[in-house]
């Protein structure tokens, strides 16, 4: 799913507001690990997008992500 | 998915991680009073470039180049002085204005749609195909509002006034985040509107364009850099004038374009490294002048070793990559724009000589 990609680092960077100082070090390391791990599928595998267009659009053809 | 934005993807994912290594470290050490607020804007920071790389639609990018700079502000005010908070101040003004001059490119893209009578969805892989028909004054001047708008962010000259400031007071880490990462990022809307404009048949025009953009850029950083008493607002600019060999190999096209885009990998990659390097010499001397910063060899002989052969790399002392990427540029300008080549042949012994009297201010000694 290629909304994983921004969508981790998203969430992470939210969790890492009210988590204790150890812990929020630890999840920087582990997102990174985890999106270099899916930019890499990205790269070797074409992941394809999960959620359909959220935006109305006139022409059949119009997408927000590639 | 667009290759140059699959390619951005993976340096920003590589990079993310190797600074987010140090970065643990570099907060251990520092004990910063806002540590989550910085580990949580880094986080915030890389989901937001990562939907610049992956963005093909005109208004998505927009909106996620304008999200990095909302996102990278806070790690710029981490010390909380008032050096720092001016250099954020500055960062938000001037991107912020940069960024409503590129809405004001797009909005001019979608008028040439109009009076083409052209129907195709508003991304550039869409838009390239039918680039022909397009009404070529407006996609002109979306491309030069597209160029200053995204160009503020990416640092090309004139428009760079924020960027020694902002890299500068920024802490190691969002640095070469800052200098590694977010420059390719803003590259990557100028890029994609260049291609639109090649379709087009206009390739001459911004070209032309970047050219003079990119010269700008050299020539401001290769000046101000000899008035650099710090070794990280050097580094600043030392990014200012990498962006303008981008720029430039971007307008010449051809062979340029492969060379432009060695230049910004292998930026991304040394920027990054010597900015993390520059935060264990502040952690070593307590210092930013470099002046006081010498006998690296003897006092932090591991960090003067690396420091060294990335410094090596930006004189471009074969065999390393950037000797290869200067070849490829030269060979390129001189095959497809004779004049500007020769401008640009001119100029880097002068770039390369105010380098090596900046290191001769001794913090190699």
């Amino acid at each position: 799913m290629v909304e994983l990609v921004f969508i981790t680092p998203f969430v992470t960077g939210l969790l890492a507001f009210v988590l204790p100082k150890a812990l929020s070090r630890q999840l920087l390391v582990f997102t990174g690990a985890v999106h270099l791990v899916l930019s890499l599928l990205l790269w070797k595998t074409a992941l394809r997008l999960f959620l359909p267009n959220i935006l109305p659009c006139p022409r059949k053809d119009c997408c927000l992500f590639w | 998915m667009s290759p140059e934005g699959l390619l951005s993807l993976l340096v920003i994912s590589l990079l993310f991680f190797l600074i987010a290594i140090y970065t643990t470290g570099y907060l251990a050490a520092h004990q910063l009073k806002s540590e989550n607020v910085f580990t949580g804007f880094m986080l915030l920071f890389l989901s937001t470039m990562t939907m610049v790389t992956l963005s093909d639609h005109i208004m998505v990018l927009w909106i996620a180049i304008e999200a990095t700079t909302l996102a990278s502000a806070p790690l710029i005010f981490t010390h909380r002085s008032g050096a720092s908070l001016e250099a954020t101040w500055k960062y938000v003004l001037i991107c912020s204005v940069g960024i409503a001059m590129a809405l004001l490119g797009s909005l001019f893209l979608t008028l040439s749609m109009e009076l083409g009578g052209v129907t195709a969805a508003l991304s550039f892989s869409a838009l390239s195909p039918v680039a022909g028909h397009l009404d070529p004054s407006w996609l002109k001047a979306g491309f030069i509002f597209i160029v200053v708008g995204y160009g503020t962010k990416m640092g090309l000259a004139p428009m760079h006034t924020w960027l020694p400031d902002a890299h500068s007071e920024a802490p190691s880490p969002a640095s070469a985040l800052l200098s590694g990462v977010l420059l390719n990022c803003a590259y990557l809307g100028i890029f994609k509107t260049n291609k639109v404009m090649v379709a087009a048949g206009l390739s001459d025009f911004s070209g032309t364009i970047l050219i003079v953009f990119g010269l700008l850029s050299i020539v401001a950083a290769a000046t101000y850099i000899l008035k650099q008493t710090e070794y990280k607002r050097m580094l600043a600019y030392s990014s200012i004038e990498n962006m303008g060999i981008i720029a430039l190999g971007t307008g010449i096209g051809g062979l340029g374009v492969y060379g432009a885009v060695i230049c910004m990998i292998h930026h991304s990659l040394i920027k990054s490294s010597l900015f993390l390097s520059s935060g264990n010499i502040l952690m070593g001397y307590e210092d930013r002048l470099i002046a006081n910063t010498g006998q690296m060899a003897k006092k932090m002989p591991k960090t003067f070793v690396a420091f060294f052969c990335r410094v090596c790399r930006y004189f471009r002392v074969s065999p390393f990559w950037y000797f290869h990427r200067g070849a490829v540029h030269h060979h390129g300008s001189f095959q497809d724009r004779p004049l500007s080549g020769s401008r640009y042949f001119y100029l880097q012994p002068v770039r390369d000589l105010c380098r090596i009297c900046q290191a001769d201010h001794g913090y190699l000694l």
